[in-house]
C-alpha cells in the first residue's frame, strides 16, 4: 500500500494551488439559508399542529370546511368594518389554539402588506380610480386626455381610493390569517387527506404527498452537495457553472429515485389505483365545533 | 420442504449493456433462512429484486412456487395478489420505501392496496407498531425520523401484509449496533414463525449470526458457491477470491521485536 501512495500525500507541507477566479458563490449560501429556514419552519409547524390546542382538536375535514366558508365570508362581505369584526372574532381562536401570536401576525402583516398595500396602492390615485382627493401629491397645469385614460389636474390620493385599498389588505389580511391558522394547526398528512373527503381523487392526493415528501429529500440532497462542496473549497469557484451541474446531477437523482420508488410502490401491491387510508371518524367535538363555527359564519354574513 | 422462490440460468443487464446477473441458478425453501452474499457491485440487490419481481432477467427463468414468471405474469391480478402477499422486499434505502405521508399510512398502505379491510389494516399496524416500537411515531412524516427509526417503518410496511418470504437488502447497513441487534432478532423470531428470510449483504458477522444457506457471488455477476454459512465462512481462499475478505500485512511486537506477518480480514471490520 505504502509504494502506491503519490508523493505529494506523502508531503507534510502541501502547495496549494492558485485561487480560482470565479463569481462569489454567496447568493448561493443564501439560497441555502433559506432551504434551511424553510426546514425549519415545516418542523416548526409540525411541532405546533401536535400542541394541546382548539383548532388542533379539530377534525381536519371541519377545519377544511372552516377555511372555505370562512374565506367565501370575507369575500362577499363589503365594508371595512365586517373584516375589522371577522379579524376581531379570529383572534381568540387564534390564542385558544396557542399559536406564537406576534409570529403568526407578523406573517400575516407581510402577506398583507405586499399583496393588500403594494398591490392595490395605484388604486388609491385618482388616475386610476375616481374620486375626491382629500391628500394632493401634484397639481398639473389642466387635465390630459388620451385614449380611454384621463389624468386629472390635481393628482392625490382620494377617499374612495383609500377605501379600496383597506378593503383589499383587509380581506387579503383575513384570508392569510384563515389559512395560516388551519395550516399551522393542522399536520400535512391529515390536510391531504380532508381533501379525500372533499372528493379529490386519491391518485392526485398521492401526488401531492409525494411531491411533498421528496421536495423534502431533494432539498436535504442540495444542502448536503453545498456543503460538500464548501468542505473542499478555497475561495470562490464559478457558481453559475456549478450550479448548472448540480441541478443536472439532482435531475438525474430523480430519475432514478422515480424507477426505486415505482419498484417500491409495485412491491406494495400498487397497481395505479392508490387507495389510501381515511382519516379518523368525524367525532362528536368535530360536530358542535363545526356547528358553533357554522353559526358564526350565518351571523358575520347575515351581519 | 417446497421451494418458494428460484432462480434459472438467471442473466440482468440494466439497460442491456450493464450486467448485473449473470446465468444465476438457486433454490430458497419455504421456512429458510438465505443469504445473499458479494463484494460490492456483484449484483446482490438486482438478484433480490429479480426475486421480488420487481425487474426481470432478460434470459433464465425466475420461479414463484415452482412457476416462471415474466412480467406478463402480473397482469393477472390473482397472480398479482397472491405474489405481493407473500413476497415482501425491503429496500436498502429507506426513503426509497416510504413514500406515505406519516408512518401509519405507510404501514396501511400495502395490505388496502391488497383489498383488505381499513379496520384490519389498521389492527396491523397498531400491532407492528407495538412490536416494533414506533408507536410513538405514528403521525410522523418519514423525513423527521432517525435511520434506524426509517428502517423500522420500512419493514413494518412490508410486515402489515404479512409476506411469507421477506426479502431484505443490506438490512443492517448504516445502522448502529443497538438497532443492528434489534434487527437481527426480529429476524430470527420471524423465522421462527415459518417465514422465508432472505438477506443480502456483505457483512460476514451477519452472515455468521444468521446461520443460513449462502449463496456467494462473484465480482463478475456468477454464483461462486451455494452453502451453510458456516461452510462458506470456513472457505478463506473463496472468499478472498470474491473480495470479501482481504490480506494485509500487520507488523507486531514480540518477545523478539517486531515482526511482520500476513492477517486476512473480512471487509468493514
Amino acid at each position: 500500500m505504502e509504494n502506491k501512495i503519490p508523493t505529494f500525500l506523502l508531503s507534510n507541507n502541501p502547495l496549494l494551488p492558485k485561487a480560482r477566479a470565479g463569481t462569489s458563490s454567496s447568493f448561493i449560501d443564501k439560497g441555502i439559508r433559506h432551504i434551511a429556514g424553510f426546514y425549519e419552519t415545516i418542523f416548526f409547524q409540525w411541532e405546533l399542529s401536535r400542541k394541546d390546542g382548539l383548532f388542533q382538536r379539530l377534525n381536519a375535514r371541519t377545519k377544511v370546511l372552516f377555511l372555505v366558508f370562512y374565506i367565501f365570508v370575507v369575500s362577499v362581505k363589503k365594508d371595512v368594518s365586517s373584516e375589522i369584526l371577522i379579524a376581531v372574532f379570529l383572534l381568540p381562536l387564534i390564542v385558544m389554539s396557542r399559536v406564537g401570536i406576534f409570529a403568526f401576525y407578523w406573517k400575516v402583516f407581510i402577506a398583507g402588506f405586499f399583496f393588500g398595500v403594494l398591490a392595490g396602492l395605484p388604486a388609491a390615485f385618482n388616475i386610476f380610480l375616481p374620486g375626491e382627493p382629500i391628500y394632493i401629491i401634484l397639481e398639473l397645469q389642466r387635465a390630459h386626455d388620451f385614449w380611454i385614460y384621463h389624468i386629472p389636474q390635481t393628482i392625490g390620493i382620494t377617499r374612495e381610493g383609500i377605501l379600496v385599498v383597506s378593503m383589499l389588505t383587509a380581506r387579503v389580511a383575513n384570508s392569510v390569517t384563515i389559512t395560516l391558522l388551519v395550516i399551522c394547526t393542522t399536520p400535512f398528512a391529515e390536510l391531504v387527506k380532508a381533501l379525500k373527503a372533499f372528493r379529490v381523487p386519491e391518485y392526485f392526493l398521492m401526488i401531492i404527498t409525494l411531491s411533498y415528501k421528496y421536495a423534502f429529500i431533494f432539498l436535504k440532497m442540495m444542502r448536503d452537495m453545498h456543503t460538500a462542496k464548501k468542505a473542499r473549497l478555497i475561495g470562490n469557484a464559478d457558481a453559475a457553472g456549478w450550479i448548472a451541474g448540480r441541478i443536472a446531477c439532482i435531475f438525474n437523482k430523480t430519475q432514478h429515485r422515480c424507477d426505486e420508488l415505482y419498484k417500491a410502490m409495485s412491491g406494495r401491491g400498487f397497481t395505479g389505483d392508490v387507495k389510501l387510508a381515511k382519516l379518523e371518524h368525524v367525532k362528536a367535538v368535530d360536530i358542535i365545533a363545526g356547528a358553533g363555527l357554522l353559526t358564526l359564519w350565518m351571523f358575520i354574513l347575515i351581519v | 420442504m417446497e421451494t418458494v422462490l428460484a432462480l434459472k440460468g438467471a442473466a440482468y443487464k440494466y439497460y442491456d449493456k450493464i450486467t448485473a446477473l449473470d446465468g444465476v441458478s438457486l433454490s430458497i425453501m419455504q421456512g429458510q433462512r438465505f443469504t445473499v452474499i458479494g463484494a460490492n457491485g456483484s449484483g446482490k440487490s438486482s438478484l433480490l429484486q429479480v426475486l421480488a419481481g420487481l425487474i426481470f432477467p432478460q434470459t433464465g427463468d425466475v420461479l414463484f412456487k415452482g412457476v416462471a414468471f415474466t412480467e406478463k405474469s402480473f397482469r393477472d391480478k390473482e397472480f398479482l395478489r397472491q405474489f405481493r402477499t407473500t413476497v415482501g422486499y425491503v429496500f436498502q434505502d429507506s426513503d426509497v420505501q416510504l413514500f406515505c405521508p406519516t408512518i401509519y399510512d405507510e404501514l396501511v398502505f400495502g395490505p388496502l392496496q391488497m383489498g383488505m379491510d381499513e379496520e384490519e389494516a389498521s389492527v396491523r399496524a397498531i400491532e407492528v407498531m407495538r412490536m416494533l416500537n414506533i408507536e410513538a411515531l405514528r403521525d410522523r412524516p418519514s423525513y423527521m425520523l432517525s435511520g434506524g427509526e426509517k428502517k423500522k417503518a420500512a419493514i413494518g410496511s412490508i410486515l402489515t401484509m404479512n409476506p411469507g418470504v421477506i426479502l431484505l437488502d443490506e438490512p443492517t447497513s448504516g445502522l448502529d449496533p443497538r438497532t443492528q441487534a434489534f434487527l437481527v432478532e426480529l429476524l430470527f423470531a420471524l423465522n421462527d414463525s415459518g417465514k422465508t428470510i432472505v438477506v443480502s449483504t456483505h457483512d460476514l458477522a451477519l452472515v455468521e449470526e444468521l446461520q443460513g444457506e449462502t449463496c456467494v457471488l462473484t465480482e463478475s455477476h456468477t454464483v461462486e458457491r451455494v452453502a451453510g454459512a458456516d461452510d462458506i465462512l470456513a472457505d478463506e481462499e473463496m472468499l478472498l477470491r470474491v473480495n470479501l475478505i482481504h490480506e494485509h500485512i500487520h507488523r507486531h511486537k514480540d518477545s523478539k521485536g517486531i515482526i511482520s506477518h500476513v492477517h486476512r480480514h473480512a471487509h468493514g471490520d
